[in-house]
């Protein structure tokens, strides 16, 4: 028993509303539900129909059949540098980029807002005190909110903005006036990257062995190496390959944890990718 | 409708994003605990449950980051419930940053609510703490209401750290249940 019931069912409902079921995944299971419901209902009629017409008449009873194994071989992948995608960005307007910042919980001045086509959140330059301080959205989190945020101080924003990684995107924001950051791959080859509106680079499923080099005016370096989570191949029983990037259960069983999966897109280093 | 009353707290914490209901459990469990810690710091009841919705929605907010094993999960509540009460004396004003970020409205209690949570900051903790095995009793003063530290706790009690915590964290078990037994009866 409560002793403040009052908060109690406030704090209810913030947990729901912090943690409950996306409406996607409710309008999914609600699409879902009945089919297989009806795919349920068949297999039943099926097994009736099969054990009346006498399949079984050796007298002895079936066992029952095992539970499909729906992945048959995992591989581990070297990380891919197809999967990696530099993106572009927008800067939001204010009336957006207050609802936005309010929507993900972010609390600070607010400098910039950016939207950024394939991230399932915004990106906020913020000043708390005399930092400025960079969020940008987890990949793998389920809500705006789940989110990394770091920050540096004046004079480090200065030399060299202010950078994270979140899961396996890669953010950084840059002051005006230093150089183009370049990026670095596994082969020692290196590339520029052409920051977007208001100095944003956003780097999205980095490959292991990729790092970010940003250089000061005054000509000092500072390497980003990147390391991000292996992914798995996963060949299903039922002949198809996946390469999910977030395993919910066994991805090859079939829906609705399959429908979460999306293809790789391919390679973008233009900075409009999206 | 899945019951939370025999997982353990760290085992709520862990549920909560998946199972936002294991939350309930874990509030219920604690909320006595925290009226009564801010209770007795507090001049009012009212400025007492401000602080203690902050608490708990902080702790809501952060389920994800807390892990399991270095302390038992009140220990970590009680951590930001302190963090808070510094910061808000610091202030002077009481924190609603936790609130604000997930949109808590205003509590809206009566008086009948304010005086049981002046009567749970009456309640002499030592009451409770006698009704434990000396031990306990002696490790969950020392770090509960003394606020010290594990290895402070293991050199006056003469055992090691990881005696010291499964003392406290039996102890605040015992305490747990005896609350629950009292409102039962």
């Amino acid at each position: 028993v409560s002793q403040v019931p009052a908060l109690r069912e406030l704090l209810q409902e913030a947990a729901e509303r912090r943690y409950g079921r996306s409406r996607w995944r409710v309008r999914l299971h609600r699409a879902v539900a009945p089919t297989l419901a009806i795919a349920a209902s068949g297999a039943v009629l099926i097994s009736v129909s099969v054990m009346a017409s006498g399949a079984g008449s050796d007298g002895l009873e079936r066992a029952a059949a095992p539970k499909p194994a729906y992945t048959a071989r995992i591989t581990r992948l070297p990380s891919s540098l197809s999967a990696m995608r530099v993106l572009g960005a927008k800067v939001l307007g204010g009336p957006e980029a207050q609802a936005a910042m309010a929507d993900a919980g972010v609390s600070g001045k607010l400098e910039t807002a950016w939207e950024v086509p394939g991230l399932s959140g915004h990106i906020f330059l913020l000043r708390r005190g005399d930092d400025w301080c960079l969020s940008a959205p987890d990949p793998y989190g389920g809500a705006p909110a789940d989110r990394g945020v770091t920050c540096a101080t004046d004079r480090a924003y200065d030399r060299h903005g202010v950078s994270l990684r979140v899961g396996n995107t890669f953010a950084a924001a840059l002051p005006q006036g230093l150089p183009s950051p370049t990026l670095r791959l596994p082969d020692g080859a290196q590339r520029e990257l052409d920051p977007s509106a208001n100095g944003l680079v956003v780097i999205a499923r980095v490959a292991d062995g990729v790092a970010v080099l940003i250089r000061s005016s005054e000509g000092t370096v500072q390497t980003n190496r990147l390391r991000i989570t292996p992914v798995n191949r996963y060949e299903c029983a039922d002949g198809r390959v996946l390469t999910p990037e977030i395993v919910v259960g066994d991805p090859c069983e079939p829906t609705p944890t399959d429908l979460r999966l999306r293809p790789s897109p391919p390679l973008r280093l233009d900075g409009r990718g999206g | 409708v899945t019951s939370f009353r025999e997982v353990s707290d760290e085992e709520l914490l862990r549920l909560t994003p998946k199972e936002p209901r294991a939350f309930d459990e874990f509030y219920l469990r604690h909320e006595s605990v925290v009226l009564g810690y801010f209770r007795r710091r507090t001049e009012s009841a009212d400025v007492a449950l401000d602080l203690t919705a902050e608490t708990f929605v902080q702790a809501l907010s952060s389920v994800r980051r807390f892990r399991g094993g270095s302390e038992p999960a009140v220990a970590w509540l009680i951590g930001i419930a302190r963090h808070l009460l510094l910061t808000s004396i610091r202030r002077g004003k009481v924190a609603h940053r936790a609130r604000s970020r997930l949109r808590l409205e205003r509590i809206v209690v009566d008086d009948y609510d304010l005086e049981r949570i002046d009567e749970i900051g009456r309640a002499s903790a030592a009451a409770l703490l006698e009704s434990l095995p000396a031990d306990q009793a002696a490790a969950v003063k020392a770090r509960v209401l003394d606020e010290r530290s594990y290895d402070e706790i293991a050199h006056e009690l003469r055992c090691s750290p990881m005696v010291a915590r499964k003392r406290v964290s039996r102890g605040l078990a015992t305490l747990r249940n005896l609350v629950v037994d009292e409102e039962a009866s």
